[in-house]
């Protein structure tokens, strides 16, 4: 029994911003240890091909859905039609955010406090705080009719639980009220995503649901060496994360090897919230 | 001689291989835009990656689409919509001649088969033909040669490929003169992965003497043969063309009186 602990076999598990950098790894880990990964995101095609690649490889009934997570009918009738298809739902993995890339325009930077606008903060918002409290509330709510209940696992970031360093960000020969820095919605959304794991960890515990959180540090992807330096040194591990360096966690909190986890706020970060 | 079908907006099903690969590839060597649709097997991706790589990511792109699920079609039909705004022409692939060997198969595989053959195919016209008839564009059928005789091809194929011929006819005439509709009667298409080809593995020496003794080319046809003819009707060398089933079997059908 022990050497079956991380797995999934046959739990129908639903992640949100499925076709992401790290949403592909997550859907990837869940269909390598028996799970079928059901795949929201904006884009049918992007879904469809995920799913394909996944039963390729992996045999599993993976199926894509092109879902707007911000859409409350959306996801109303998506909850209808995975239930229609495998019976149930086992988990949920609340991974879909935006992701502002820290930018830089000529004239006014608009990921600067002073100069964000409403219509960001909104958008930011609805697609990671009220994107997951939908899904929450239409998948989650499904998994806490099964008898077993099952996993809700959010995906925080280091940012939830420590301020960005706006220094990593800066330009040289840029002017400081045109420095890029980490958009707000960012820390905002990571934190209260913290707040939204504590409050499911407890709202359906007497159905067995348990829900945690994992806090990511940053992804290698392609960033340039200066960034790369001076992040590094802000992390006692000295590097980023590796792509695939979260699905360990992941399939822990999913699987019943975590099952007296609840309400869990894990960084897993080379332990750049230590320092 | 020129087809004139450079940046027309295609859609393909039964696109992962064979035939409706082939008409894809051709369509996309006439510089004209594709979508290519199958049941999402990895293997459509592959391709669709593979002809991006050789024709332009702008110019082909892959959809999953179950053909004989309406609300698959109806979702198909809302992406190109998205992608494209407009359609020019559809080719109607999706079939599988697999089905069992006895004179009236039971109700179950004739419901079957008759979904996969017929009912897709009318369904996929169904929810595409208002984008053709804007367009004024046109509807190509794969049918079968199994659709005209009897050849000893499973009943329930045979007769739904008929029923394809007789939903052409009817669409061609009453939609006329907006929409061209032909039908593409294909005889035995080898290509590798394809039942021939399994059935050729099985028994080389017995499919030989059937292809010898049926087909006056004595050969099999190539997806690209039939590839062409789909090109051929759809351009506007062939727009005075509606109605017709295009025969392409080697002479498969000509020794049958």
């Amino acid at each position: 029994m022990l050497e079956n602990i991380f797995r999934l076999d046959g739990k129908i598990i639903v992640i949100t911003g499925a076709t992401g950098l790290l949403g592909k790894k997550h859907a990837e880990a869940i269909a390598c240890y028996g799970g079928i990964p059901v795949l929201l995101d904006l884009s049918k095609h992007s879904v469809d091909k995920l799913a394909a690649e996944l039963n390729e490889k992996y045999k599993t009934g993976s199926i894509g859905f092109a879902v707007d997570i911000t859409n409350e009918d959306a996801i109303k009738s998506n909850v209808k039609e995975i239930v229609e298809r495998f019976g149930k739902i086992d988990g949920l993995v609340n991974n879909a955010a935006n992701n502002p890339k820290v930018e830089q325009s000529d004239e006014v930077n608009f990921s600067r406090l002073e100069n964000f606008s409403i219509d960001n903060w909104n958008k930011d918002l609805s697609v990671g705080l009220t994107g997951s409290f939908l899904c929450a509330k239409y998948y989650g709510y499904e998994i806490s009719k099964n008898i077993n209940g099952g996993s809700i696992v959010n995906i925080s970031s280091d940012l939830g639980l420590i301020a960005p360093d706006q220094r990593l960000y800066s330009k040289l020969g840029v002017l400081e009220e045109q420095q890029p820095v980490k958009p707000v919605t960012y820390s905002v959304v990571k934190a209260g995503l913290i707040g939204l794991t504590r409050y499911l960890a407890t709202y359906w515990v007497g159905k067995n649901v348990r829900c945690n959180a994992i806090c990511p540090g940053g992804v290698e992807n392609g960033h340039p060496n200066e960034f790369l330096e001076k992040v590094s040194y802000k992390i006692p591990m000295n590097r980023l994360a590796k792509v695939d360096e979260y699905q360990g966690t992941l399939l822990w909190m999913l699987s019943d090897a975590s099952s007296y986890l609840n309400g869990a706020i894990v960084p897993v970060d080379g332990g750049r919230t230590v320092w | 001689m020129n087809l004139e079908l450079a940046g027309k907006k295609v859609l393909i099903t039964g696109a992962s291989q064979g035939i409706g690969l082939a008409i894809a590839k051709g369509f996309l060597e006439e510089k004209a835009k594709t979508c290519i649709v199958s049941r999402g097997s990895n293997q459509l991706y592959e391709n669709e990656q593979e002809l991006q790589k050789k024709y332009s990511a702008e110019n082909i792109f892959a959809m999953n689409c179950d053909c004989t699920n309406v609300k698959s079609i109806n979702e198909l039909q809302k992406e190109v919509g998205i992608r494209w705004k407009n359609l020019d022409i559809v080719i109607i692939n999706v079939g599988n001649g697999q089905s069992v060997p006895s004179a009236l198969p039971d109700a179950d595989e004739w419901q079957r088969t008759w979904k996969n053959n017929f009912e897709s195919a009318l369904e996929t016209a169904r929810v595409f033909l208002p984008m053709l008839e804007k367009s004024k564009g046109v509807l190509v059928f794969i049918s079968s040669i199994a659709g005209m005789e009897a050849f000893g091809a499973p009943t329930d194929y045979s007769t739904a490929k008929a029923a394809i011929i007789a939903l052409s006819k009817n669409l061609a005439r009453k939609l006329a003169p907006n929409v061209r509709v032909n039908v593409v009667a294909p005889g035995n298409v080898y290509f590798k992965g394809g039942t021939w080809d399994e059935k050729i593995k099985n028994n080389k020496k017995h499919i030989d003497e059937i292809i010898k003794a049926n087909v006056p080319m004595n050969r099999f046809a190539a997806p690209e043969e039939i590839a062409d003819s789909v090109l051929f009707l759809c351009s506007e060398r062939a727009k005075f063309i509606t109605g017709v089933t295009f025969v392409i079997d080697g002479g498969q059908t000509v020794g049958i009186t």
